[in-house]
Parts: C-alpha cells; structure tokens; sequence
C-alpha cells in the first residue's frame, strides 16, 4: 500500500512540474518571417587569379518590398534591431574532388559591417543611420590556384537562406528568406589560376 | 516551489503515520492556495461542499496579481496573461476513509485575460511595420484533476491535486491548455 501511496505522490510530483512548465513554455508568438529576394550580392568577375578579393555584399535599405503588401515593410522600426546577420562558407575542392572548408580569419577582409569566422562565416549588416540602410561588405582572398566555391544555408523555406535580426527580447524577430546572385543549388562556384 | 512542493510531501508523508482517525466534520470548506500565492503570485480561493462521503462540488476562483507574470506578458516573454478564472468543480473520493483520501475531480473554467497579436500596422507615411498588439480574451475550459487530500489536525485539510483542461473556443486568442494545479489549506466546518 505505501509503494502504492508514494508512486501517486511521485506521479503528482511530476505532473505538477510538467503543468507549470507547460504553462510557462507558450509558443514564442513574437517573430515574422517573409521573403525578399536579392539582398545580397557576390561581386563576380570574369576570371580569378590568385591575391583577388572575391566580395560579397549585403547592403539593403531598411524599407522593402514585402510579397503580397502594397505597402513598404519598415524592417528597423519592426525589429530595432541594429544588425541584420546571415551565414555562409568558402570551400575549396582537393584533388580528390571533394570540398574543404577553408575559413579562415587571415583570409578576410571587412569593408562595411562585421564579420565573424569559424567553421561557416556569419556576416553582419549593420545599420547606418544616415543613409537607412543596413551595410555588409566582406571579402575573402584568394590566396591559392584552384576551384573555390562559396555556399550558403538553406532558409527557413527550405530554398533561399536566411537574413535574421538582432532583435531584443521585447522587439518583434525577423527573419527574411533572400537569395544572392548566380548560385547553383546554392554554392557559386569559381576557379582562380 | 519545488522546495515547498517537498514541504508538504514531507508533511503528508507523516500525516500517513497518523492513526485512521474519523473526525466529526462537518459538510463545508473554505481553502487558500499556499503555493499559488507564494510561488505565483496568484489567490486561489474556493469553497466546498460534501453532499456524500463520495462526492462533493465546489467553486475555486483564482486572481492573477503577479507582477512577474504582467512583465512577462509585456516584455513578449508569454503571449497571454491570465486574469481570473472561475472554477465550478465536483470531485470523486476514491476511498470512504474521510480523512484522507485521493479524489478525481471534473471542473469546468470560465477564464479571462490578455493575448498579445503580432499585426502589420501603416505608420503616418503610410509604411508597414509589425507591433504586438494587446487584446482581451475570455473562453470556457473543461479539464480534469486527480489530488490527494489529508487533515494534519482536526478540520485542518491539505489538498494536493494536479490536472489540466482544454479551453473549449481557442482560436489562437486564449491558451489552449488552463492548468489546475495548487495546494490547499482548509478549515472545514
């Protein structure tokens, strides 16, 4: 009878907590997502050769276009957030034709923004009050001959990749699904001889 | 709470060592929630009726007066913040010992409150931007509970007792799940 009396006291225990905490845990209702595609550009060239510096923009205003709105969407007043940030990789491919991350902090240079590196590379845009516009531009030297290709994460729609916000935890988070130009399933993809 | 949750286990525990004793009680109860005000910042209050030794109904009301739980809701930590709730109740002993037993109860719930809603909104220039907005929500739960209730003196009850119920009209506004959760203390007269 007390094994009886002390499993219930036990099942009580358990059910208690687990109700507070399903309580507690509501669906986070605060963030928007949507799409805008091109925010960010890789300043291409025809050819490569080694000590290039291969660029990649992301400088957008702060007012876009929203699909399905006949009206502009006001990114910094939705967020205020400071910085927009988005992911992406520099591989290179060996003799065996598989592809080696290469990031690498002595590789990068930073014009417009922040950049973080470690095994993917996390691109900052940041806010610049004067002009309304958010501003990354980051470039990775290519330091050796062969085939390179940058990479970037699928998005939370499963096609483009993400540009997210820094939002404090009383302003709403956004999350916009963008793309950049000629990639391929994702990567472009470029030789430097 | 955990810490006062085991209080009480430790309390029941030796209310168990306790003689069977049949009391001469009587056929109403009032309680106070010691944990909800304590730990939640919320009064719970009920009263109760025994209309047999098997059954007995109830009302439990519960006022939200927590300033965590209003910071929460402000600061966009919790989408919705409950205000009152109104809790018609009628519990089963499953036992005919009077003086402690374990019950399984059936209420209903009328509760009230706020829900914060993302919405696209125009400012002055006509540019779109997206606020949370705070609205009123009221909805009606049915839910069920199973407890255990001891008297540690004489007219002196605890009740311990957990469950949940479904809110019946959620449409995204109010919580889908109201919880039912509290320790009682009550003087039965």
């Amino acid at each position: 009878m007390k094994t009886i009396k002390y499993t219930f006291f036990f099942a009580l225990a358990t059910l208690l907590m687990a109700a507070e905490c399903t309580k507690g845990d509501e669906e986070f209702y605060n963030a928007v997502y949507t799409t805008v595609p091109n925010l960010v550009t890789i300043e291409k060239q025809s050819s490569y050769v080694v000590n290039d510096i291969l660029w990649v923009n992301a400088n957008f205003s702060r007012f876009l276009t929203e699909p399905n709105q006949t009206t502009p969407l006001d990114i910094f007043k939705t967020t205020n957030s400071n910085q927009f940030s988005f992911l992406y990789t520099i591989e290179k491919q060996n003799s065996d034709n598989t592809w080696q991350n290469i990031a690498n902090d002595d590789l990068f240079v930073v014009d417009k923004g922040l950049v973080s590196v470690n095994n993917f590379i996390t691109a900052f845009a940041i806010y610049n009050v004067a002009a309304q516009e958010y501003d990354y531009r980051g470039g990775i030297r290519l330091n050796e001959t062969g085939t390179y290709r940058i990479g970037f994460f699928a998005g939370f729609n499963g096609q483009n990749f993400d540009l997210i916000s820094d939002s404090s935890t009383d302003s709403t988070f956004l999350t916009i699904a963008t793309s950049a130009n000629d990639l391929n399933v994702g990567y472009y993809t470029f030789s430097v001889n | 709470m955990k810490k006062l949750f085991f209080i009480f286990l430790f309390i029941s525990a030796n209310a168990f060592a306790q003689t069977d004793n049949a009391f001469d009680l009587g056929k109403n109860e009032i309680k106070f929630d010691v944990v909800s005000a304590i730990a939640l910042g919320k009064i719970h209050m009920s009263y109760e009726r025994f209309i047999s030794t098997d059954f007995s109904i109830g009302i439990s009301g519960i006022l939200n007066e927590s300033n965590k739980l209003e910071r929460d809701f402000t600061n966009g930590k919790n989408r919705t913040l409950e205000d009152y709730q109104i809790i018609p109740f009628v519990r089963y002993s499953l036992s005919k010992n009077q003086t402690r037993y374990y019950f399984i109860e059936v209420f209903v719930s009328a509760n009230s409150g706020k829900y914060q809603e993302l919405e696209r909104l125009l400012d002055d220039n006509n540019i779109g931007f997206y606020r949370s907005v705070e609205k009123d929500y009221s909805d009606f739960a049915i839910g069920g509970a199973v407890g255990h209730k001891f008297y540690i003196i004489e007219r002196l009850g605890i009740d311990i007792f957990v469950g949940m119920g479904k809110n019946l009209f959620s449409n995204g506004e109010s919580p889908d799940i109201v919880s039912r959760v509290g320790i009682n203390v009550g003087y039965r007269f």
